[in-house]
C-alpha cells in the first residue's frame, strides 16, 4: 500500500517495508527538508488502532534513545505517523564488520539496559518492549537509539496482547503468551548480550557469561528481576576493568571450596590474614554461612567496630540483620569465603579454587576453572598428588603447607601466599 | 551400651533441644521496661548472633502487635508474627506460653513482665532468668520485698539482676545485702535498631 494524500507535507524517498494494509517509509518533510519515517496502515485493516497505540506507548516515554513522534495524522484511506529517523548503523550489521572489546560491549549492553530501564519505569504502567534483538538497535555517533515498537506493549494490556516475538531472540513465555512482563525484556536484553559476547575478544568472560545465564533463565523464579540488576552488574564489571586497566588495582578474591572438608575457609582467612599483616586491608565474608558471628562468640578479644570485626590480623565483615542500624562497609580487598557454591559472584577479580586431596573428596571440577583468572589450590596433599592434580587440570596447582593452627598465620602459610602473590601491592585498594 | 547401639541419643529431637534457651525476664514491678528490653534481646539474638528466636509475651492484652503484627505465621501451632527476622508471640496465657516454649526452636525470649502466682512457674524454668528494678531511694523497697519471696530466694544464685539506674553506692549495698552482682541495664534507644554500643552488654545478659 502506497500512502496517498500526504504529497503537499512529505516526499517519499524510499519505502522501507509494505505490505497490502500497511507501510513504512522513508520521507523527506517539505517545510524544513528533514528526514523522517512515515508509518501508515490503512483504515480497514484489522490492526488499525495498533499504530495509534504505538504512537501514544512513544509520546509517554522522555529518553534520548527513543525516537521522537512528530505527528499523527489521517486522510480519508489511512492512519499515519511520523518519528524521527534514526541514523546510524544497526548492531547486527555493526558485529557483521567489528569484534568488540570488552569495555565497547559494556558499554553497549549498559546503553541498551538503560533504554529498556526507561520502559519499565514510564509512568505507572511499564512499557514491555518485546522486540529485542540486534537489528533494533542503532549505533550511533555517541550511544544508541532501540526503533520498531510495533509490538510493544503497556504492562496492563500485555494480557489481552497477541503472543508475538522473534524465536530465538523472545523468552519462551512471551512466545506461547503464557505470561508477559518486565522479565521477557530481561531475557531479551541477555540474548542480545551473548551474541555480542560472541562476536567478541572476551567470549569466554565467565562474569559476563554468568549475567547472561542469569538473565537468559527459562525458569521466571530464578530469572533477574529487573533490569536495573542487570545494569548494576555490567556497571560493576565495567568498573573492575576500568581499576584494572589503569593502576591494576583488585577489590574481591573470592575463595571457593571444590567439596566440603578441603578447607576453604582456612585458607580464606589465612589470606585475609596474610594481606592485613602486609598492611593491605582486606576483609573476610563469608558468603554463605555467619562465620565471623561464630567467631566473634568463640575468639577472646575479639572487637566489634562499625560491622568490622577485628582479631590480630583478622579482619571480618559482619552480616548483621534487619534490626540493626546500618553500617557503610569499608574499602578494601574482600576475601569472599564461597563454601562450596561454584555460583560465583560475578564482579570478582580472581577466583582460588581449593581442591582436597582424599581419595572421598569429589573430582568433578567446573570448567571455568580453566579460566586464567582462577588459580588452583590443593590442600591436605603431598608433592606427587599434586603434580598429578596439575597434570590432569592441565594447569598450575599450588599446593597448600600442612598446618596444625587452627587461627593464626604459620611462616609456611605467610610463604606459600608470598610465593603466589608475587606483586601483591596491585591488590592494595 | 545397649540404649546407645540402639542410636537413641542420635535422636534428631535431641541435637535441637542443644540450640535451644529461654531466657526469661522479669521486673520487680511493672514499668521497670521489661518489654523494652526482651525485645531488644530478640533482635540481638536474630540479627546478631544469628540465631532463630521466638518471643513470647506473657501479657493478657499485648502492647505490641501494632508495632509487629504485620505479618501471620505459624509458630508451634500458634498464631504469631514476624518481624526483622524474629517471631513474636503476643498476648499470651500461660497454657499458650508453655506449648510454644515446648514446641518452638531456637531461642525463646520470654517477657513476664510481672512476676505473679501463675507467671513465676514458667519464669523459673527458664535457663537464664533476668530481673530488673530500681535501687533509687524511692523505688529500691519494691526490690527488697521481692527479693524476701521464698521463690527469689531460693534462685537467688540464677538470677541475673539489673539496675535501670546507675549507682556504685548502691550496686555496692544491694551486693552486701543479697550476696548478689547487681549491674546496670544498658540503655537501648531503639529495639528495632540496635547499635554496636550495646552488642556488649545485651551478650552479657544472655551469656
Amino acid at each position: 500500500m502506497i500512502p496517498t494524500g500526504i504529497d503537499d507535507k512529505y516526499e517519499i524517498i524510499r519505502i522501507l517495508q509494505e505490505s497490502a494494509a500497511t507501510a513504512v517509509l522513508l520521507v523527506k518533510y517539505k517545510p524544513i527538508g528533514a528526514f523522517r519515517i512515515l508509518k501508515a496502515i490503512h483504515k480497514a485493516s484489522p490492526d488499525a488502532d495498533s499504530i495509534l497505540s504505538e504512537a501514544h506507548l512513544l509520546q509517554g516515554i522522555k529518553s534520548s534513545q527513543i525516537p521522537t513522534i512528530y505527528d499523527v495524522d489521517n486522510t480519508k484511506e489511512m492512519i499515519y505517523f511520523t518519528e524521527e529517523y534514526v541514523e546510524g548503523i544497526s548492531l547486527r550489521d555493526y558485529l557483521y564488520k567489528t569484534k568488540l572489546q570488552k569495555d565497547e560491549l559494556l558499554k553497549i549492553a549498559i546503553d541498551i539496559c538503560k533504554v529498556v530501564e526507561c520502559l519499565h519505569t514510564a509512568g505507572n504502567d511499564p512499557i514491555i518492549y518485546r522486540d529485542m534483538k540486534p537489528e533494533h538497535i542503532i549505533l550511533q555517533n555517541e550511544g544508541l537509539k532501540l526503533i520498531d515498537f510495533g509490538i510493544a506493549v503497556r504492562q496492563s494490556e500485555a494480557r489481552s496482547a497477541k503472543s508475538v516475538g522473534t524465536p530465538g531472540w523472545a523468552a519462551k513465555e512471551q512466545i506461547e503468551g503464557s505470561h508477559i512482563d518486565a522479565r521477557c525484556d530481561i531475557y531479551s536484553v541477555g540474548k542480545v548480550i551473548e551474541f555480542m559476547q560472541e562476536n567478541s575478544y572476551v567470549s569466554e568472560d565467565i562474569r559476563l557469561k554468568k549475567i547472561v545465564a542469569e538473565a537468559t533463565e527459562a525458569d521466571l523464579s530464578k530469572r533477574t528481576k529487573t533490569i536495573g540488576e542487570v545494569k548494576e552488574q555490567l556497571e560493576a564489571l565495567a568498573k573492575i576493568d576500568n581499576n584494572n586497566k589503569g593502576r591494576c588495582l583488585a577489590k574481591k578474591i573470592a575463595v571457593i571450596g571444590a567439596d566440603h572438608g578441603v578447607g576453604t575457609t582456612h585458607i580464606a582467612v589465612g589470606l585475609n590474614r596474610f594481606f592485613n599483616r602486609r598492611h593491605i586491608d582486606s576483609y573476610y565474608k563469608d558468603i554463605k554461612k555467619d562465620t565471623v558471628h561464630r567467631l566473634w562468640e568463640n575468639l577472646k578479644g575479639a572487637r566489634i567496630k562499625e560491622s568490622v570485626l577485628y582479631h590480630k590480623d583478622f579482619r571480618g565483615l559482619l552480616n548483621y540483620g534487619e534490626a540493626v542500624e546500618h553500617y557503610t562497609p569499608p574499602n578494601g580487598l574482600y576475601i569472599l569465603d564461597c563454601g562450596t557454591d561454584i555460583d560465583i559472584p560475578t564482579d570478582v577479580d580472581l577466583i582460588i579454587y581449593v581442591i582436597g586431596s582424599a581419595p572421598w573428596n569429589m573430582r568433578l571440577y567446573p570448567k571455568w576453572i580453566e579460566d586464567q583468572e582462577v588459580l588452583i589450590i590443593n590442600n591436605f596433599s603431598d608433592k606427587i598428588t599434586s603434580y598429578l592434580e596439575a597434570k590432569a587440570l592441565g594447569k598450575k596447582v599450588y599446593r597448600y603447607p600442612l598446618v596444625n593452627k587452627r587461627l593464626g598465620l604459620t611462616k609456611e602459610e605467610e610463604g606459600f601466599f608470598k610465593a603466589i602473590f608475587k606483586n601483591e601491592k596491585v591488590f592494595k585498594v | 551400651m545397649k540404649r546407645f547401639l540402639r542410636f537413641n541419643n542420635w535422636n534428631k529431637n535431641n541435637i535441637i533441644r542443644k540450640n535451644k534457651k529461654t531466657i526469661g525476664i522479669a521486673g520487680v514491678s511493672s514499668n521497670y521496661g521489661v518489654t523494652h528490653i526482651s525485645i531488644s534481646l530478640a533482635n540481638f539474638i536474630h540479627s546478631v548472633l544469628k540465631k532463630n528466636v521466638t518471643y513470647v509475651e506473657l501479657r493478657d492484652r499485648s502492647q505490641l502487635i501494632g508495632a509487629v503484627g504485620d505479618k501471620v505465621v505459624d509458630i508451634a501451632g500458634v498464631e504469631g508474627y514476624k518481624y526483622k527476622g524474629v517471631n513474636y508471640v503476643c498476648g499470651c496465657d500461660i497454657q499458650k506460653a508453655k506449648a510454644v516454649i515446648a514446641q518452638a526452636n531456637g531461642w525463646i525470649v520470654v517477657d513476664v513482665s510481672n512476676i505473679e502466682d501463675d507467671s513465676k512457674a514458667i519464669y523459673f524454668q527458664c535457663e537464664t532468668k533476668i530481673m530488673i528494678g530500681s535501687t533509687q531511694p524511692w523505688k529500691r523497697k519494691y526490690y527488697y520485698e521481692r527479693l524476701r519471696t521464698n521463690d527469689i530466694r531460693m534462685n537467688l544464685n540464677n538470677i541475673k539482676f539489673y539496675d535501670t539506674y546507675k549507682n556504685k553506692r548502691k550496686t555496692k549495698e544491694f551486693s552486701q545485702i543479697t550476696k548478689q552482682p547487681l549491674q546496670t541495664l544498658p540503655y537501648v534507644e531503639d529495639p528495632f535498631s540496635l547499635k554496636e554500643k550495646n552488642f556488649e552488654a545485651l551478650r552479657e545478659m544472655i551469656m
